[in-house]
C-alpha cells in the first residue's frame, strides 16, 4: 500500500493562545515494500508526522494519501477503521497500551475490533506470538506478570495480529538492552521481507537507519531537510554533523581514517565488512605502488 | 472546550494582585465569602461590586479572556434568577402573563442571590488566576500549621497536593498517548452507542493505573533515597512572604467589612 | 589504587516470591575517585546491586560497607547522604513542581538552613548547567535535561558517591551525550566516586574499570582493554562490543596485524596509519 504526505503542515491546539506549527510543508512519498528510516533530534516533528500516517491526526494543510484514501485538511474524515486496519503503528514503550487479563486477549484486541472472528484471530495470535519470539505458555499469563522485555514483544504481536500492510515504529527498541534490541529489529526486517511490507521506522539511531533502510528522511524543526538512500544521505556527513545528528560509526571511522591518514576511499562504506576490506585493499596498494 | 475553561488555571502577569501573599489571598477569600452574606439591600451589593470590580482590575486579567472563560457560569446564574423570579410568591404582582407570575419579592432575592452567586465566582477564579497552584499549597500548609497540634497531617496533605500538581501534565500527555495507541488498535472514543463508549474507556483506564501505580512506586523509592522521611525536621525552600500590600489589602477588606455593617437594613 | 570506599562481601539477595537470587555470593570492592561501570543484561542482578548499595533493600546475608560504615537500619540515613543516586525514568524522580524546587527537595529532608540551601541549588545548578532553568516546569524538559537536574539534586547534598542506575537508557543520543559529559567534568572537577549501572558499552569504554554481571554473580572484573577482549563471550553475556573492537577484528581477519586486542577509535587509526608501511 503507497503512502503520500504531500505539503502537510499541522498546528497544535490550534486558534488558542498556545498555537504551534508542529510540522510544515512535509512531503514524503512512501511506495509499497519501501523500509523508510525518518530521522531527527526529539521536538523535530518526526512523531507528529507518524500519526498522519494512520488518521491519527487530521493535517492543518496539504493531503494525505494512505492506500486509495485521501485525507484532506479541513474535512470530516469518519470510518478510519479500515486505514487503521492496514497501518499498525508501534508506539514508544508499547507495553504501556496492554490491559487485557490474559495475554491472548490483548493480542486479539485489535483483530476482534477490526471485526476478525474469534476463532481467527486466536490463531493470529499463536503465529504472531512465534513472531516476537514467545512461547505458547504464556498466552494464557496476566500481561503484567511479565518481565518488561516480554511485555514489549507482547505489545508488538498485538500489532502484527491486525496483519497490517504497512508496519510503524517509534523507536521500537528503547530502553532494552543490546541483545534484546538486536532480536526486536532483525524480527522486523525479517517480517518486512518475508510479507513484503512497508516499515517506517521512527529512530534516533544512526546506526538502524544504516543497516535496515532502503530511505532515509531527515527531518528538522518541523520540516524535512534531507531525504534519499542511506549511501546519498550518509555521503554528506558533515551536514548532519552541523544539524547536532551523529553518523553511523563506520562513517565516522572512515572520516576520521581519511582525514588523518589522507587515504582516499571513493566513497562511504555503510557495514565494518565493507570499510575493512576497502582500506585493506587500500592499504595494500599504498605498499605495491 | 478545555482550552477555554479558565477554573484553576493560572494566568502570569505582573500585577499588585499576582504579588501579593497566598496566605493574604486565601484569607481575603475566605473572609469575603462570609461577608457577602451580610449584604442585604441595594447599596450593600453595589458596594460588593465596586470592591469585586477594584480587585479583578487591579489583577490586570484581560476582561475578554474572563468574558470567554466564565460564559458557561454566567448561564448558571441566570438560570438562579429565573429559578427565584418563579418561585418566589412574596409582594407585589408585577407581571402577569398566562401562567407565569413574577412578583416583587421574587425578582429582588432573583437579582441579589444571582448577584451573589456571581461575585462569588468571580473572586474564587480570581485566586486561581493569579496564584500559582503550588502557591496555594504553600498557603494551605501554613495557615493550616496549628491544626499539626491536633494531629492533622498537614505537611503530607501539601506534599500530597504539590506531587499531584506536579504530575498532572505528565498524566495528561500519557493519556493522549494511550489514547492514541488504543485508537490504532481499533478502539473508537469517540462515536457508538452509549454502552460502546463506557466500554471503550477500560482499554485507556487500565494503562493508565499501571503507569500511575508504577510512577507512584518508583517516585517513593526516588524520594527515599534523598532522604525523605516524613515531615520531622525538615526545611523548607519555597518562603512566603508578606508585604506592606497584604495588610493594606486586609484593611480594606475590614472597611468594607465595617461599611456593610453600617449600611445593610 | 586508592582506598576501598564501598565493599560487599559475600552478599546474597532474593526477591519475594523469586526462586533464584538475584544477587549470589557477591564480594566487590568499589575504590575512592574511581569511574566504575557495572554492566549485564536485564536481570542480571546490576540494578539490585544498586538498590543495596543505599539501602532500598537490605540483603538476607552478608555485609555492605560504605564509607566506613556498616550498612543497617540506622546508618542508612547517614549512607543516603553520601551515596547520590539517580534513576532511570527522567518523570519518575522528579518530586518539585519546578526545576529548582526538585534540587531542594533532598536538603529539605536533611534540614539544612535556608540561606544554605539557596546557596546549594544555585551552585549545583550551575555546575550542570540548568541554572537559566530555575522556574521552569519538568514537562517543558527535555529527557536529558530533566536527568541534569536529577544529578543536580544529588550534587546539592554533596555526597562521595553518585549511583547512575541506568540513568541514560531512555534519553536520546543528544540527552545521553548532554549527561555522560556532565558527569565526566563533575568527575574531574572533584574526587566522586561513579558507579555507572548500564548496559551500553560505549558508555563503559569510558570508564576506569568495569565489571561485569550475570546471573547474580559477578562475571568479569577488570578495565575496559581486558573486558573488551572478552569478544564473542559479551555477545554471549546478552551485552554488545564497542565499535572499535568490531572494526580491529574485521581488520585481523583480513590479515592486518595490530598490536593489542582493544584499541580505541583514535588508537586504531593510527595503527592503520603506521601498518601502512609494514604490509
Amino acid at each position: 500500500m503507497d503512502i503520500s504526505l504531500q505539503h502537510i503542515d499541522y498546528r497544535y491546539q490550534a486558534n488558542t493562545p498556545f498555537e504551534r506549527l508542529a510540522i510544515e510543508d512535509v512531503s514524503i512519498d512512501i511506495p509499497s515494500g519501501t523500509y523508510m528510516a525518518i530521522i531527527g533530534h526529539t521536538g523535530s516533528g518526526k512523531s507528529t508526522v507518524l500519526q498522519h500516517l494512520n488518521a491519527l491526526l487530521q493535517p492543518s494543510k496539504g493531503i494525505v494519501k494512505i492506500g486509495d484514501r485521501e485525507i484532506k485538511a479541513q474535512q470530516k474524515n469518519k470510518n478510519l477503521k479500515h486505514v487503521r486496519q492496514k497501518v499498525g503503528i508501534v508506539f514508544q514503550f508499547p507495553e504501556h497500551q496492554l490491559f487485557e487479563e490474559t495475554v491472548e486477549r490483548d493480542i486479539i484486541f485489535g483483530p476482534l475490533n477490526f471485526g476478525v472472528s474469534e476463532p481467527v484471530a486466536k490463531q493470529r495470535a499463536r503465529q504472531a506470538l512465534k513472531q516476537v519470539g514467545l512461547a505458547e505458555e504464556i498466552l494464557e499469563k496476566s500481561p503484567f506478570d511479565l518481565s518488561g522485555g516480554q511485555m514489549r514483544r507482547v505489545a508488538i504481536a498485538g500489532v502484527l495480529a491486525m496483519e497490517p500492510d504497512v508496519i510503524v515504529l517509534d523507536e521500537p527498541t528503547a530502553g532494552l538492552d543490546p541483545r534484546g534490541r538486536k532480536e526486536i529489529m532483525d524480527m522486523f526486517y525479517t517480517l518486512h521481507k518475508e510479507r513484503n511490507l512497508s516499515t517506517i521506522l521512527v529512530t534516533h539511531s544512526m546506526e538502524d537507519a544504516a543497516r535496515y533502510a532502503d530511505q532515509i528522511v531527515i527531518m528538522q524543526q518541523g520540516k524535512v531537510v534531507n531525504q534519499g538512500t542511506p549511501e546519498e544521505i550518509f555521503s554528506s556527513p558533515v551536514e548532519l554533523v552541523k544539524m547536532g545528528l551523529d553518523v553511523p560509526e563506520v562513517v565516522r571511522f572512515q572520516l576520521k581514517l581519511e582525514e588523518k591518514t589522507g587515504m582516499k576511499l571513493g566513497k562511504i562504506h555503510l557495514s565494518i565488512e565493507e570499510l575493512s576490506a576497502a582500506v585493506t585493499e587500500a592499504l595494500s596498494r599504498g605498499v605495491r605502488s | 472546550m478545555m482550552e477555554k475553561m479558565i477554573f484553576g488555571r493560572y494566568v502570569p502577569a505582573d500585577s499588585v494582585i499576582h504579588k501579593m501573599d497566598s496566605r493574604s489571598k486565601l484569607i481575603i477569600i475566605f473572609l469575603f465569602v462570609c461577608i457577602i452574606f451580610l449584604a442585604n439591600n441595594a447599596v450593600t451589593y453595589a458596594l460588593i461590586g465596586i470592591y469585586t470590580f477594584f480587585m479583578l482590575g487591579m489583577s490586570r486579567i484581560p476582561v475578554r479572556f474572563l468574558y470567554g472563560g466564565l460564559k458557561p457560569v454566567l448561564w448558571l446564574v441566570l438560570f438562579t434568577l429565573v429559578l427565584q423570579l418563579f418561585f418566589t410568591k412574596e409582594g407585589a404582582l408585577l407581571v402577569s402573563w398566562g401562567p407565569i407570575k413574577i412578583y416583587e419579592e421574587g425578582l429582588r432575592m432573583g437579582i441579589f442571590i444571582s448577584l451573589r452567586f456571581f461575585f462569588l465566582i468571580l473572586m474564587t477564579s480570581l485566586l486561581t488566576l493569579t496564584t500559582t497552584p503550588i502557591e496555594i499549597t504553600d498557603g494551605l500548609e501554613t495557615l493550616l500549621n496549628p491544626l499539626k497540634k491536633v494531629k492533622f497531617p498537614v505537611h503530607e496533605m501539601a506534599l500530597m497536593m504539590s506531587i499531584s500538581l506536579r504530575f498532572i501534565p505528565t498524566l495528561m500527555q500519557e493519556t493522549d498517548k494511550i489514547m492514541k495507541a488504543q485508537i490504532a488498535r481499533g478502539v473508537e472514543f469517540a462515536s457508538g452507542p452509549f454502552k460502546e463508549r463506557i466500554k471503550a474507556v477500560i482499554p485507556l483506564l487500565i494503562p493508565l493505573f499501571v503507569s500511575s501505580f508504577k510512577r507512584a512506586e518508583e517516585l517513593a523509592i526516588a524520594m527515599e533515597a534523598r532522604g525523605y522521611r516524613g515531615g520531622e525536621g525538615r526545611t523548607k525552600y519555597r518562603q512566603l512572604s508578606w508585604h506592606l500590600a497584604d495588610s493594606l489589602q486586609l484593611v480594606l477588606l475590614a472597611m468594607l467589612t465595617i461599611l456593610l455593617f453600617l449600611l445593610r437594613s | 589504587m586508592n582506598e576501598s570506599i564501598v565493599s560487599l562481601k559475600e552478599v546474597s539477595f532474593q526477591y519475594d516470591e523469586q526462586e533464584r537470587y538475584a544477587l549470589n555470593h557477591v564480594s566487590l570492592d568499589i575504590y575512592e575517585g574511581e569511574w566504575l561501570a557495572i554492566v549485564g543484561h536485564n536481570g542480571s542482578g546490576k540494578s539490585t546491586m544498586a538498590k543495596l548499595l543505599n539501602g532500598l533493600q537490605f540483603p538476607q546475608q552478608g555485609e555492605i560497607t560504605v564509607c566506613g560504615m556498616q550498612l543497617n537500619e540506622e546508618s542508612i540515613w547517614d549512607i543516603r547522604k553520601q551515596i547520590g543516586m539517580v534513576f532511570q525514568n527522567p518523570d519518575n524522580q522528579f518530586v518539585g513542581t519546578t526545576v529548582q524546587d526538585d534540587v531542594a527537595f533532598g536538603l529539605e529532608n536533611n534540614g539544612i538552613p535556608r540561606d544554605e540551601m539557596v546557596r546549594r541549588v544555585e551552585d549545583s545548578l550551575r555546575k550542570v548547567k540548568m541554572d537559566q532553568f530555575l522556574y521552569q516546569e519538568p514537562h517543558h524538559l527535555s529527557g536529558g535535561q530533566k536527568q541534569r537536574v536529577a544529578i543536580a539534586g544529588v550534587l546539592a547534598l554533596r555526597p562521595s558517591i553518585i549511583i547512575l542506575d541506568e540513568a541514560t537508557s531512555m534519553l536520546d543520543p543528544r540527552g545521553r551525550g548532554e549527561v555522560l559529559e556532565t558527569v565526566r567534568l563533575l568527575k574531574a572537577e572533584k574526587a566522586l566516586t561513579v558507579i555507572s549501572i548500564t548496559h551500553d558499552l560505549e558508555e563503559a569504554a569510558k570508564a576506569d574499570r568495569i565489571i561485569v554481571m550475570n546471573k547474580g554473580e559477578v562475571f568479569r572484573e577488570g578495565t575496559p582493554e581486558e573486558i573488551f577482549s572478552m569478544d564473542e563471550q559479551l555477545i554471549q553475556l546478552g551485552l554488545d562490543i564497542p565499535f572499535s573492537v568490531k572494526m580491529s577484528k574485521a581488520f585481523r581477519q583480513k590479515g592486518i596485524d595490530l598490536s593489542k586486542h582493544y584499541l580505541s577509535e583514535e588508537e586504531l587509526v593510527t595503527e592503520l596509519w603506521t601498518s601502512r608501511f609494514s604490509i
